[in-house]
């Protein structure tokens, strides 16, 4: 059984420093993962992709086939329409409600109402992160709005938060807690 | 058992080359093979020489050095470095290797960040000399360590070819023990290493009667094996498309996994053998399926269409190929605005861009790095973008050709990998060209990776420190100015000065990447009584935007303060903030 993952998101908000925590829960709670990503270039501002696969059992492709994603992770509202194409009905999708705009940058009205009809959370992770004490926690803020869908423990993904972030543990492990509840409370 | 760590295909590979007992590792970055040496650098003992070459050519000639005195030596590059390094490349399979040499070339189909995407396997022909390409993280640590046995037992250099979606893919990589390095001892010998006509001819013909056993070592190596199925359909993948073979793998088909090359008839024939069908999965060029093409009639792949020629493969082009049942789903029903790269807010790329445009030069040669992305709207700064340090060569040919007003535009760390001869060569034979460079005192592009004009090495400790003026002055050039592309306006001045002299003439815009921090001590912009001019808009910077509904120019939270806009608009409308 395949758990696939995919966060989405731009370019230096922190989208690697997620996945990297998923991969590494997964091994601390005995899972096979692949992750993949899209960088060198996304550091400078792009559209950011990541793959993350989780399984008991062996997996081949790093990347998802599309329609398969049962999370996505949209750090970003319109990133989140922009892999539409991956996801399906089923879909749990956590999404940032705070746009990093651009020119011809759609109107937010109409992003949501897409997301609308579908299992979608929408999270002010702006809000929470500066509520954590740090806003550069909105990565781990929704990582814990997600993690009700995830096939990896809480308690295993905050020692792994707390193993991997450089900076501000407190501060990360309050945004994780804050997600968490964001999901409690819709 | 060893422990297990996430690794990415990158980190694996260094990780394979430090067990196998590497003395020295070398390269130039270049994504996606740039996280290998500073992995290496990272977590390697004092007993490792880990270094930034000034560019590939010279890593490999570092590695051959090291290979010559009887140590193990690692050299990587992205695929296009290896053009840079063909040439000692294709003789030293002549000369052979003493120590293990293993060169590690990263293709990147589907050009993630890269000019072109050439398939490096055909190097490995071409200099007939083994090729491994590992198709997932964990075969490729595997593959390091058989790579630097194999070297030493064929005397040749081995390449290993991996891809970017097997060098940035991470998965739990099982650590082994580091094996001893081996002791160095310098054994000339002049008919092997000398290779002037009498002594290549010999050599060349060694390394012809070496070609069969490569062939044998290739079959032996466990890399080419088959998941047997039943069904009339071979499935034949290299590399990473192993992994999309399998991903729909249901038994109905067998596939054969290519690992090693070159491939031999005998391996290829006994997979055919009663096959109908053939389907060939690879990225890059037809390479493995023009071979199996001249011993099967019914083989699908690039050549038929079933597989685009282009590009990364993915799941759905291989689940197509297969006949499986397509999942066909909607995508978003607004029109979404692409979201490419661009040069980060602050960038003092940004002033020298601004400022070289307001001179109206004919032209601006590019070249490679992230300057490049200032080819787009709305600054579209530069005109042309070949290849490592061609800006001013192509300069100096325009100039010849009858152009006035041509500008070069190559960052230092180009300048310094193949930009000095060009210029040295633009001063000797006369020609009239502004040479912008572009100094930010970093391999920005893919990572901030130190340069010789940093003063650092790729450990971070002091070294010797590279003056590119000086550099400059030693090739003959008419004159060399350096200023801060943070001045817009007098940058402005200078070039405009210096656009209609004679002679080549090298102006230096030196201030460090935005990346490397610490730049502007925490003051931002706001834009006060705007106007609506939109003069701001034109550097492109993502922090500023027009909103529409109020009518006037608005800086985000991106902003980290570099002031470029406020000195361009004309009502002094953006004022600083803290």
């Amino acid at each position: 059984m395949i758990s696939d993952i995919l966060i989405v998101g731009v370019g230096g908000q922190g989208i690697i420093l997620a996945s990297d925590i998923l991969s590494n829960a997964a091994l601390r709670q005995d899972l096979n993962v692949k992750t993949t990503e899209t960088h060198g270039m996304a550091q400078r501002g792009g559209s950011v992709v990541t793959h993350v696969r989780l399984s008991n059992s062996d997996i081949y492709s790093p990347l998802i086939p599309k329609g398969n994603v049962d999370v996505l992770i949209a750090f970003e509202p319109l990133e989140a329409l922009r892999y539409l194409d991956y996801v399906s009905k089923e879909t749990f999708i956590v999404v940032n409600s705070n746009p990093i705009k651009m020119h011809d940058y759609p109107d937010m009205d109409s992003i949501l109402e897409e997301l609308g009809g579908r299992n979608a959370l929408v999270v002010d992770a702006l809000e929470l992160a500066g509520e954590a004490g740090n806003v550069l926690t909105q990565n781990i803020v929704l990582l814990g709005a997600s993690s009700s869908h995830l096939p990896l423990k809480r308690e295993i993904l905050k020692e792994t938060i707390k193993q991997m972030v450089k900076r501000a543990v407190d501060e990360n492990l309050k945004a994780f807690q804050l997600g968490v509840k964001a999901w409690n409370v819709p | 058992m060893g422990k297990k760590v996430v690794l990415s295909g990158n980190e694996s590979i260094a990780r394979g080359a430090l067990e196998s007992g590497i003395t020295l590792a070398t390269g130039y970055p270049g994504t996606p093979s740039t996280e290998i040496l500073e992995y290496i650098a990272a977590k390697a003992g004092r007993d490792v020489h880990a270094e930034w070459a000034v560019n590939e050519k010279v890593a490999l000639e570092t590695a051959v050095g090291a290979s010559y005195s009887g140590v193990r030596a690692l050299c990587c590059m992205k695929h296009v470095g290896v053009n840079v390094a063909a040439d000692p490349l294709v003789t030293l399979a002549y000369t052979g290797v003493r120590g293990g040499l293993v060169l590690v070339a990263a293709d990147d189909p589907g050009m993630h960040s890269s000019q072109n995407e050439q398939d490096s396997r055909f190097y490995a022909k071409f200099a007939k000399i083994p090729l491994l390409e590992p198709s997932d993280a964990g075969e490729a640590r595997d593959m390091v360590r058989d790579a630097f046995i194999l070297s030493e037992k064929t005397g040749l250099p081995v390449m290993l070819r991996t891809l970017t979606r097997v060098s940035h893919t991470s998965e739990p990589v099982e650590f082994s023990p580091v094996k001893k390095q081996k002791k160095p001892k310098l054994d000339v010998n002049r008919r092997e290493w000398v290779m002037v006509p009498a002594y290549a001819r010999v050599r060349h013909k060694i390394l012809n009667q070496k070609q069969g056993k490569l062939i044998k070592y290739s079959e032996e190596s466990g890399y080419n094996n088959v998941v047997k199925g039943g069904g009339e359909l071979g499935v034949i993948a290299s590399g990473v498309c192993f992994s999309y073979a399998m991903e729909f793998h249901q038994g109905d088909y067998s596939v054969l996994k290519i690992g090693s090359y070159p491939l031999g008839e005998k391996l290829l024939k006994n997979f055919l053998e009663g096959k109908k069908e053939i389907l060939v999965l690879e990225e890059g060029e037809p390479f493995v399926e023009d071979q199996v093409r001249c011993l099967h009639p019914n083989v699908k792949g690039k050549r038929t269409g079933d597989i685009p020629l282009e590009g990364e493969l993915t799941p759905e082009i291989v689940s197509l190929a297969l006949g499986r049942k397509q999942v066909i789903n909607q995508g978003s029903g607004i029109k979404l605005p692409q979201r490419p790269p661009v040069m980060c807010p602050g960038c003092p790329h940004r002033g020298s861009f601004y400022a070289l445009k307001q001179n109206q030069p004919l032209i601006v040669t590019g070249d490679i790095g992230c300057y490049t992305l200032g080819v787009q709207k709305p600054l579209e700064a530069l005109d042309t973008c070949l290849c490592m340090g061609a800006s001013i060569g192509k300069a100096a040919g325009m100039s010849h050709s009858g152009a006035e007003s041509v500008a070069a535009v190559i960052g230092e760390s180009t300048f310094l990998h193949s930009g000095i001869t060009s210029l040295m060569s633009a001063a000797y034979n006369q020609a009239n060209i502004l040479v912008l460079i572009l100094d930010n005192s970093s391999v920005a592009m893919t990572g901030q990776q130190p340069t010789p004009a940093t003063g650092v090495n790729i450990r971070g400790e002091r070294t010797k420190k590279i003056s590119i003026e000086e550099v400059c002055r030693s090739c003959g050039v008419d004159s060399v100015d350096v200023i801060n592309p943070y001045r817009v306006g007098e940058m402005k001045e200078l070039i405009g000065k210096r656009l209609g002299q004679d002679g080549v003439r090298v102006i230096v815009a030196r201030a460090p990447c935005v990346m490397l921090g610490g730049v502007f001590g925490g003051d931002r912009y706001v834009v006060g009584d705007c106007n609506a001019c939109r003069k701001c808009l034109e550097l492109g910077c993502p922090a500023i935007s027009f909103d529409e509904k109020e009518h006037r120019a608005a800086i985000s939270h991106l902003c980290i303060g570099c002031g470029v806009c406020a000195q361009i608009c004309p009502f002094d409308a953006i004022k600083k903030t803290k």
